[in-house]
């Protein structure tokens, strides 16, 4: 009997705050050593395993120590890029990580031909097992890749059989995930022993005619901010071990604990911006956030007062100082009577920007004539323009960051001095 | 000028509706010939919709030429002048009255009769230069004449023709299908129509041989829902039961008040799993609610209607694996809603299911389009939003007088009537268009006329047309496969035409953008 | 008168022994029987005469030779009528056949229309007043004016005999229709001129005798203009009211003893009326299965100087024109000329309202209109009396 572990969505690098910075790795970490305990032959990882192509030197090296303990342990790491850390011209980390020996990519083609993508199998020496995979894309554009696979080539394959892929798939949505860049499960080449899915951040086990065993294990911790809040509400989260001969035997979820989580919901519609104030602040006295994780959400339309209103440093500042790890607040869907955003129609997006301008510019109360009227409409298209701006090629995170404010101050009229 | 060659009759005797005009020697004038009649600054597009002998010889010198003939008599005499004295009279009517301007070309209904003695001519392809293009149109065919091709194309406004409804009426063997997917297959580029599709006999994705999925945008723009072995690219059709409610059962089922009931009592007190509570009999609360006679009806209902039963351990299965009691299909709905809101073409294949069950799978979505649609026009979003058609064949299960007399409305029913407010259509296909009331056809703004050898049929059609079709009978009766004439609101006159081989748009298509490389990265 | 029952109980009387039509019937058989086919034409004067007897038929065998036949024939309608004026519409028409295929004629004009227009008028004619009838003519197209005759030789003395009805004075319709005659020639002679060649058939539907006062200026003209071109003058005509020297028809005779004959197509010469006549008759069949046969004339002139082959080329030429199936014997011609220069019903209504809105505009309609009264009472009795 043979065994693997299937990981996915690690998202490496995608933390910001210095607490969860570490809980991500402590996770990971966790994770890479229950493989080492269970004595895995290999591992999958079908994509996202970073959050970017090339994160921060800090993750790096974490990860590269990770993967020689694997390395070291005699535990091969299967993977495919991800919708994330792809990278098409191997600039990624997982290049660099597939260099060293310490990751094997498995998404192998044949021959560019200009019809089908014909694709070749690593096999795993110790088990035998073919392990085909093709990688996910930006946007959704691996779908070329599945309306082009020669399928009939793979389907035709003996032995025991894994396809990786990094792509949600239509047949498996529940409501819960119910994201629309998915594709129909027919796009997969039939007849596989286990299918290993990435990008879909909950753990799914499905079974299909034709298609036996198609898993997602779900993210290790988190990679969208939506992912905690799943995580505070008592989602598991962990990775996937597969016990397989001939045939798959067994399918289990091994779940990795983080940490713990409050979650705070609440709806401010119909109320004043002091009362939310109070009542959330007299809302976080009633439990004890030590150690946890704080996450409160916010949503509905504020009757009166704005959204800056609320004291959100405040409740924040209040809890860390209990012994939150971390204090995360969602009040995207918070809006104010006062200020709110009336939609507009349009031909197409230009018009509709401009329509939705002239709607609301009324609202701003700036007594600067740059702002108001036409002007002022033709001033936030400029602006809204140059925020739209990519990074340049060989322009590094700071840079770019600094030549966005430069020119977004610059287009308002206001001179900054250039700094970090 | 007018040479003679061009001349094919002129105009002898008539009235107002039925023109006579005698053939010249040869032309050989058919049944629904356009012809033009020149007139200063304006031209007259005529129509021939009857043929008669005419002769300056009394019938009974005619019965005796035929017997001397037949009869091999030696009588050695022959017609003078045959041309001259025997001849055809074809009966045309006036169709459009088009006004030429250096500016412009106006084409109205015709109120004047033709000079008369005038030369006529067959009409060519600048004598129809008034019926052109515009952006949102999608294409039907060439401009027929009779038996013959003008080679002047037919678009119609799809977002105009859709949003009043379209029917198509045609007897088995005409071309309907062929008709449907040419005008699917135009309608695939463009976003501002989105299309949901009830295909009764899976023919028009191509799953075996050419189809829809041969198009070029197809993978951008088709999607395709089959209920067992999907080909790659397609969507597996699988509809959880949560998502049935007792209402999408109204209009297409026949329920007795008893049942209805016992269907609103599970359904309030089981919530989504109300159909599994009743085939698994789960009592409910108040058990005097239901009566087990009504529970067994119930269950028989979905076994036949939906293919619903239970396995051995006592769990829900569907025999025609499209409906689903555990977790699976359960966005299926609101995928194929959001993708015909994206103005794409959303097939169902319903071939394996039973009528009332391809009836209730529509039903799901269209009501809740249908609700989506409300509520954008309410937030005055619907402009922004692509006309919606649902495509049903055999109409008239759904909005045949018997059905909507002897049940309760049902969405179909709801669409023909008020879907225009709200920028929904139906593309109804039947066989029976006598069936279905009037109220209704004339709803229903564009008819794309096959041929239909029932008399009965093709006068319900005349009766609900958007044109005088009072003169097309014959002209109905003769139409050939792939013949057909539109009659609608949306052009000027009823148009005769010849619907293109689906299989030839398939391959005359630009395959330009084929040869591109894919590497794997 | 005695009354007697018969067998059957029906009273019988004298009376029952006559029966008019039975009678009738008897003395007209027993008539005809006498009378026979005669031996020839009746004629009052040393007029050329033949037997008709079987030996005198000739065949007509078909030949290939072409040639060119113009047919011309002319109709009539009257507008307005009163004792002392009518108003008629007139039609002279022609058309050019080589077998059965039509020609387009070279320069005449195929019809032409004209209004005549028959009124009286005093003459003081050696000291004595007598009624003329005056014919004027107005061409409908003004081109055609000069194939009009001239209204100089129209004008008739109401008691000349060759007009007269018995012995009351003419109609005048009939004093019209000798304008028509007149142009029939004048139209002839045009298409004589313009269309035809030597070996060419000019046939003209009617006899080819003069009739009336100062028709010979016309047809003399035809006549020589036709000898010296060499174009053969015939005159058709589908009725006759001929006679043989026993009384019987001439036509009726002739088909009797005509079946004694073998031949499919055949003429046979019958002479003249007059001795100066300038036609001489011939009957003729033109098809094996027409019933008709017609007395043809041909210009007497001409006849004379032509052999039998000759002669059978223009009875051939006729007969190859005689073979449309909708009146089989009969030149499909002359059937072209009645159709196109016939006054049909419904054009008379037409052309009578633009006379009466014409003389409506003249102060002394009434006048004019009164005179129609002399003519009116017998139509108006039929309307009383239904």
């Amino acid at each position: 009997m043979f065994k693997f572990a299937h990981l996915s969505d690690c998202h490496l690098g995608y933390q910001k705050q210095e607490s969860l910075k570490k809980i991500e790795l402590q996770v990971f970490e966790s994770a890479v050593n229950e493989c080492i305990k269970r004595k895995v032959n290999f591992i999958l990882i079908p994509g996202d395993l970073f959050h970017i192509n090339i994160p921060e030197m800090r993750v790096q090296k974490f990860a590269f120590e990770q993967f020689r303990r694997l390395y070291e342990s005699n535990i091969p790491v299967y993977v495919v890029y991800g919708s994330h850390d792809f990278s098409p011209v191997s600039n990624s980390v997982i290049d660099l990580l597939t260099v060293a020996g310490y990751l094997i990519k498995v998404s192998k083609q044949k021959n560019v031909s200009t019809d089908k993508v014909v694709l070749e199998f690593v096999q795993d020496p110790k088990t035998k097992a073919k392990i085909f995979g093709l990688p996910g894309l930006s946007a959704g554009k691996e779908l070329e890749y599945y309306q082009k696979l020669d399928r009939k080539s793979l389907e035709k394959e003996e032995g025991f059989k894994i396809f990786l892929f990094h792509a949600g798939i239509d047949e498996l949505k529940t409501k819960a995930i119910a994201e629309s860049d998915f594709m129909p499960i027919s796009l997969l080449p039939k007849g596989f022993d286990y299918y290993a899915g990435g990008h879909v951040h909950n753990y799914s086990l499905q079974e299909y005619k034709d298609y036996k065993k198609i898993a997602y294990p779900g993210t290790l911790f988190a990679g969208y901010h939506s992912d905690l809040e799943d995580n505070a509400k008592g989602t598991k989260r962990g990775f996937i071990l597969v016990e397989f001969d001939i045939k798959v035997k067994k399918v289990e979820f091994i779940p990795i604990e983080n940490v713990k989580y409050e979650l705070i919901e609440y709806d401010a519609n119909g109320k004043k911006s002091t009362t939310i104030n109070h009542e959330l602040l007299s809302e976080i006295k009633q439990f004890d956030p030590t150690d946890k994780i704080i996450i409160i959400k916010t949503g509905g339309e504020m009757i009166s007062g704005k959204t800056t209103e609320i004291n959100f440093t405040k409740i924040s500042e209040e809890l860390k100082e209990k012994g939150a790890i971390e204090v995360l607040i969602n009040y995207r869907s918070l809006s104010s009577k006062e200020y709110s955003i009336t939609p507009a129609s349009g031909k197409n997006k230009e018009e509709i920007e401009i329509n939705v301008f002239k709607e609301n510019i009324g609202q701003i109360k700036i007594k600067n004539k740059k702002f108001q009227g036409l002007t002022g409409v033709k001033l936030a298209k400029s602006l809204l323009h140059e925020l739209r701006q990519s990074e340049l090629v060989n322009e590094n995170k700071i840079e770019y960051q600094n030549r966005i404010k430069q020119n977004a101050f610059k287009i308002i009229g206001i001179e900054i001095e250039n700094d970090s | 000028m007018m040479s003679n060659l061009d001349i094919v009759g002129q105009i002898v005797a008539g009235e107002f509706g039925s023109i006579l005009v005698r053939e010249k020697g040869g032309k050989k004038l058919e049944l629904g010939d356009l012809l033009v009649s020149r007139e200063s600054n304006a031209s007259l597009i005529l129509q021939v919709f009857d043929l008669v002998y005419g002769s300056q010889i009394p019938r009974e010198t005619h019965e005796l030429m035929s017997g001397i003939n037949l009869e091999k008599m030696p009588v050695n005499a022959e017609i003078f002048e045959p041309e001259l004295r025997n001849y055809v009279l074809a009966k045309v009517r006036a169709l459009a009255h088009v006004a030429q301007s250096t500016k412009s070309t106006k084409v109205s209904l015709p109120k004047v009769l033709p000079s008369f003695f005038n030369e006529i001519q067959l009409v060519e392809k600048e004598d129809l230069k008034f019926l052109e293009k515009s952006d949102d149109s999608f294409y039907v065919g060439k401009i027929r004449s009779g038996s013959k091709i003008i080679d002047v194309d037919v678009w119609l406004s799809s977002v105009d023709v859709f949003s009043h409804h379209l029917l198509i009426p045609a007897t088995t063997g005409r071309g309907k299908s062929n008709l449907v997917k040419t005008i699917l297959w135009h309608l695939l580029p463009t976003k501002r129509v989105g299309a949901l599709v009830l295909d009764a006999h899976d023919e028009y994705y191509g799953r075996h041989g050419l189809g829809l999925k041969d198009h070029k945008e197809a993978n951008e723009r088709l999607v395709y829902y089959t209920p067992s072995n999907p080909p790659a690219g397609a969507n597996v059709l699988t509809i959880n039961l949560q998502i049935l409610k007792p209402e999408h059962f109204r209009g297409i089922v026949t329920l007795s008040e008893a049942q209805e009931q016992a269907m609103r009592t599970y359904s309030g007190e089981f919530r989504g799993d109300w159909i599994s509570a009743i085939i698994q009999e789960r009592p409910t609360k108040n058990v005097k609610d239901v009566a087990p006679i009504t529970l067994a009806i119930l269950k028989r209902i979905f076994r036949l209607t939906l293919g619903l039963d239970l396995d051995e351990d006592g769990n829900v299965i569907s025999f025609n694996q499209v409906f689903d009691a555990g977790t699976k299909g359960q966005t299926v709905a609101d995928d194929i809603v959001k993708d015909i809101e994206d103005g794409k073409i959303v097939i169902l294949d319903t071939s394996r299911l039973v009528d009332e069950a391809e009836l209730i799978v529509g039903n799901v979505i269209a009501s809740r389009i249908f609700d989506r649609y409300q509520e954008y026009k309410v937030r005055g979003q619907l402009d922004r939003k692509p006309v919606v058609t649902i495509v049903v064949e055999e109409a008239p299960r759904v909005i045949g007088e018997d059905v909507l007399k002897n049940q309760n409305s049902n969405i179909y029913s709801t669409i023909a009537k008020e879907g225009r407010k709200f920028k929904i259509g139906l593309t109804a296909i039947t066989q029976l268009t006598s069936v279905i009331p009037r109220t209704i056809l004339a709803n229903m703004n564009t008819k794309i006329i096959l041929g239909n050898e029932m008399v009965q049929e093709r006068q319900a059609i005349i009766a609900s047309a958007s044109q005088d079709l009072s003169k097309d009978d014959r002209n109905i009766a003769s139409l050939d496969k792939g013949e057909a004439i539109i009659s609608s609101i949306f052009v000027p006159f009823a148009i005769p035409i010849k619907i293109p081989l689906f299989e030839d748009l398939v391959k005359n298509q630009d395959e330009s953008k084929k040869n591109i490389k894919t590497k794997v990265f | 008168m005695t009354k007697a029952m018969n067998k059957h109980g029906d009273v019988k009387s004298n009376l029952m022994s006559y029966d008019p039509i039975k009678l009738l019937i008897e003395d007209l058989v027993t008539r005809i029987e006498q009378q026979g086919t005669g031996k020839t034409i009746f004629s009052n004067d040393d007029a050329e005469r033949f037997d008709i007897i079987p030996e005198n038929f000739q065949e007509i065998k078909i030949s290939k030779d072409n040639r060119k036949i113009a047919f011309v024939d002319g109709g009539s309608g009257l507008l307005l009528k009163a004792p002392n004026y009518s108003i008629q519409i007139n039609r002279i028409y022609f058309s050019m056949f080589e077998g059965n295929k039509r020609l387009t004629p070279k320069k005449t004009r195929t019809r032409i229309e004209f209004f005549s227009y028959v009124f009286s008028s005093i003459k003081n004619i050696a000291i004595k007043k007598k009624i003329f009838f005056n014919v004027n003519v107005w061409a409908v197209n003004e081109k055609d004016k000069q194939l009009l005759p001239n209204p100089n030789d129209l004008s008739f003395d109401s008691t000349d005999r060759r007009i007269t009805d018995g012995t009351q004075r003419p109609d005048l319709a009939r004093v019209a229709s000798i304008a028509r005659r007149f142009a029939e020639w004048k139209m002839s002679t045009e298409v004589v001129k313009n269309e035809l060649e030597e070996g060419d058939i000019l046939v003209i539907d009617g006899s080819l005798q003069e009739a009336f006062q100062n028709e010979t200026k016309y047809t003399r003209e035809l006549h020589e203009l036709a000898e010296s071109k060499g174009v053969i003058i015939c005159g058709l005509s589908k009725t006759s009211r001929l006679y043989t020297d026993s009384g019987a028809s001439l036509l009726g005779s002739v088909k009797q003893i005509s079946n004694q004959v073998k031949f499919d197509r055949w003429f046979i010469k019958i002479g003249t009326q007059k001795k100066d006549d300038r036609g001489m008759i011939l009957v003729t069949k033109l098809h094996p299965k027409s019933e008709f046969v017609f007395r043809l004339e041909i210009l007497r002139s001409q006849l004379e100087k032509m052999t039998y082959g000759k002669l059978n080329g223009i009875l051939s030429a006729l007969a190859t024109n005689s073979s449309d199936l909708a009146m089989i014997g009969y030149p499909y011609g002359l059937i072209d000329a009645d159709t196109y220069s016939r006054v049909k019903f419904n054009e008379l209504s037409f052309y009578g309202d633009i006379i009466l809105s014409y003389l409506s505009k003249e102060s002394n309609w009434k006048q004019v209109l009164g005179h129609t009264m002399a003519l009116r009472g017998h139509e108006d009795l039929n309307l009383a009396v239904g």
